[in-house]
């Protein structure tokens, strides 16, 4: 079967009303789940029962001349809806989204190149994937 | 010429201190006229372009930016010209934000046209850097 490979130009990445794509560097979002070992004993080897899923990650872009806005948007703590889509926003195309907490936020600034923004966030909630409608 | 290439010449051209030292705007992009008098300045696109780095449309490009003399001292002392005011400069360039400007690769040789003449070129290449506006 042939496949398409997905390249990251067409992301879409939405917290709350503040769109984060439009000069973006990477997004790398992650999802983890806890385990606690469930052996004892005897046993031979580790087996782990899974716990609560979790998750988040980094999205680094370009900061913007006098761009307050973008800045004021990921202030650390903030919480809300963080919604994007790694191939766009057409129909069928994948969606995923849940609540969020800025963690952390940083800005690069190099003396021979672009200043450069890394927000960190951390899922608070269930994420919910799916597909953009028409 | 396009827009790059129309800034980077306004921004020379707007130079008083280059102007008078050639007696004119005699700054010429990739060639000059045939038979021109020297000293004058030729300046060309010579690599880079789009960086692709974000949705947000960069360039990077690097322009070659030269005095063009039948004396050391006058080529060099225009190359100098060049220099300041174009290492940490800001062209403008229509429809862009230019974020960088630095002098990097020299540019210094001399070629024998005709037996008994000499013509020095003395400069550098630039690397210019802009954003979308």
């Amino acid at each position: 079967m042939a496949v398409a490979d997905v390249g990251g130009s067409a992301l879409y990445l939405i917290f709350g009303s503040t769109v984060l794509d439009t000069n973006f560097r990477s997004w790398a979002p992650a999802e983890t789940i806890g385990t606690v070992l469930a052996a004892a004993g005897a046993d031979a080897d580790d087996t782990y029962l899974t716990l609560r899923k979790g998750g988040g990650g980094p999205i680094s872009f370009i900061m913007q001349a006098a761009d307050t806005t973008t800045w004021g948007a990921v202030v650390p703590g903030t919480q809300g809806t963080l919604a994007w889509g790694e191939e766009g926003t057409a129909q069928g195309k994948p969606k995923h989204s849940v609540n969020a907490i800025v963690t952390g936020r940083d800005k690069g600034i190099p003396y021979d190149n672009l200043v450069i923004s890394t927000v960190t966030f951390l899922y608070s909630g269930a994420i919910s994937d799916g597909t953009y409608g028409a | 010429m396009n827009a790059e290439e129309t800034g980077f010449y306004n921004y020379l051209a707007a130079y008083g201190t280059l102007t008078t030292a050639l007696g004119g705007t005699y700054i010429y992009n990739l060639i000059a006229p045939q038979g021109q008098a020297f000293p004058y300045i030729v300046f060309a696109v010579a690599g880079g372009g789009d960086e692709n780095l974000t949705p947000h449309r960069k360039r990077n490009i690097v322009v070659m930016a030269k005095a063009v003399s039948d004396t050391h001292l006058e080529a060099s002392t225009l190359d100098g010209h060049l220099d300041t005011r174009l290492h940490e400069g800001s062209p403008t360039v229509t429809g862009w934000s230019v974020w960088w400007c630095m002098r990097e690769d020299e540019i210094s040789f001399v070629e024998a046209p005709r037996p008994g003449e000499l013509v020095y070129h003395k400069g550098a290449y630039y690397r210019m850097r802009h954003s979308k506006d």
